[in-house]
């Protein structure tokens, strides 16, 4: 492990701690390293004796005062300053092309149920007798499936297409979340 | 080992090197690590409670190579506590002796 990459994971896990707590810590392993290396020692090596950078986080935090602690209310405030900034870019941007995106797929959805509604009326056509004059009940039986076929492939397409607007959605969704609560505790 | 047991023996370690005299980081990392089978940087978080709780305090020395380095200074309290940790460390390695000699009786 080079010095980089141990200085940024050490940061990293000791991201509950404030930020004087954690500028303090750094300091010491960054003489640490300033001393192993005025011996000779290669920065991998220094970095190698150290350990590992993740459980000296969790030594720090199990240890941790109150007072070192990342004070709640300066990072919910950061939360919700972030969360307004989202909220503006949805409203401007987002909102308008997922409600557009929404309103298209409905209407998609609305041709299988129509291609549906069809096939079931060729069916019991004798009953309603509307098409009983036009054409013979066989082939009205025999549209009446094709059309059945494609509201059967319509479906499935359309299945396909909804499952990945929700999932789009549900990733947005994530993504706010991870992004508000980044805020508070970062 | 059990972690707790092995932090506070690593502090009546940090003590007793800071009872000879003020040393930095570096200097109680190795000669601990030398000694005993742990790494490096488990020292740094001992340092900072060691302070916290009031047993060392820590002041800046300018050094012949580079930035002024941070040394660690044994305070009053931290006299007193190594002594105490001493006596319970003594205490234990009797009575551990003392089991293990009455089992091989």
């Amino acid at each position: 492990m080079n010095k980089q990459i141990f200085m940024t994971q050490l940061k990293r896990h000791l991201m509950p701690l404030n930020l004087s707590t954690r500028q303090e810590i750094l300091a010491d392993f960054e003489e640490h390293f300033k001393d192993g290396e005025s011996l000779g020692k290669t920065a991998e090596q220094v970095a190698e004796e150290l350990g590992d950078p993740k459980q000296l986080a969790q030594q720090y935090l199990t240890t941790a005062e109150k007072g070192e602690k990342t004070s709640i209310p300066e990072n919910v405030g950061r939360g919700i300053f972030v969360g307004l900034g989202l909220l503006l870019l949805d409203a401007m941007i987002v909102i308008p092309i997922v409600a557009s995106l929404f309103a298209v797929l409905i209407s998609l959805w609305a041709i299988p149920l129509s291609l549906f509604v069809s096939a079931l009326a060729l069916f019991i056509s004798p009953l309603l007798a509307i098409f009983s004059f036009a054409l013979p009940y066989y082939l009205a039986i025999m549209t009446a499936i094709a059309l059945l076929g494609l509201t059967v492939a319509m479906s499935i397409g359309l299945a396909y297409l909804s499952k990945y607007f929700i999932r789009f959605i549900v990733g947005f969704a994530k993504m706010h979340y991870n992004i508000i609560v980044g805020g508070i505790k970062g | 080992m059990n972690i707790q047991f092995k932090k506070g023996v690593l502090e009546l370690c940090v003590l007793s090197l800071l009872g000879h005299g003020d040393r930095y980081g570096y200097e109680l990392a190795s000669s601990l690590s030398e000694t005993i089978d742990i790494s490096d940087g488990t020292i740094y978080p001992i340092l900072r409670r060691l302070k916290g709780d009031g047993f060392v305090t820590t002041y800046l020395r300018e050094s012949n190579e580079g930035p002024p380095r941070k040394y660690y200074k044994l305070t009053d309290n931290g006299d007193k506590e190594r002594d105490s940790l001493h006596g319970q460390w003594k205490t234990f390695v009797t009575s551990v002796e003392n089991l293990v000699e009455s089992e091989a009786v």
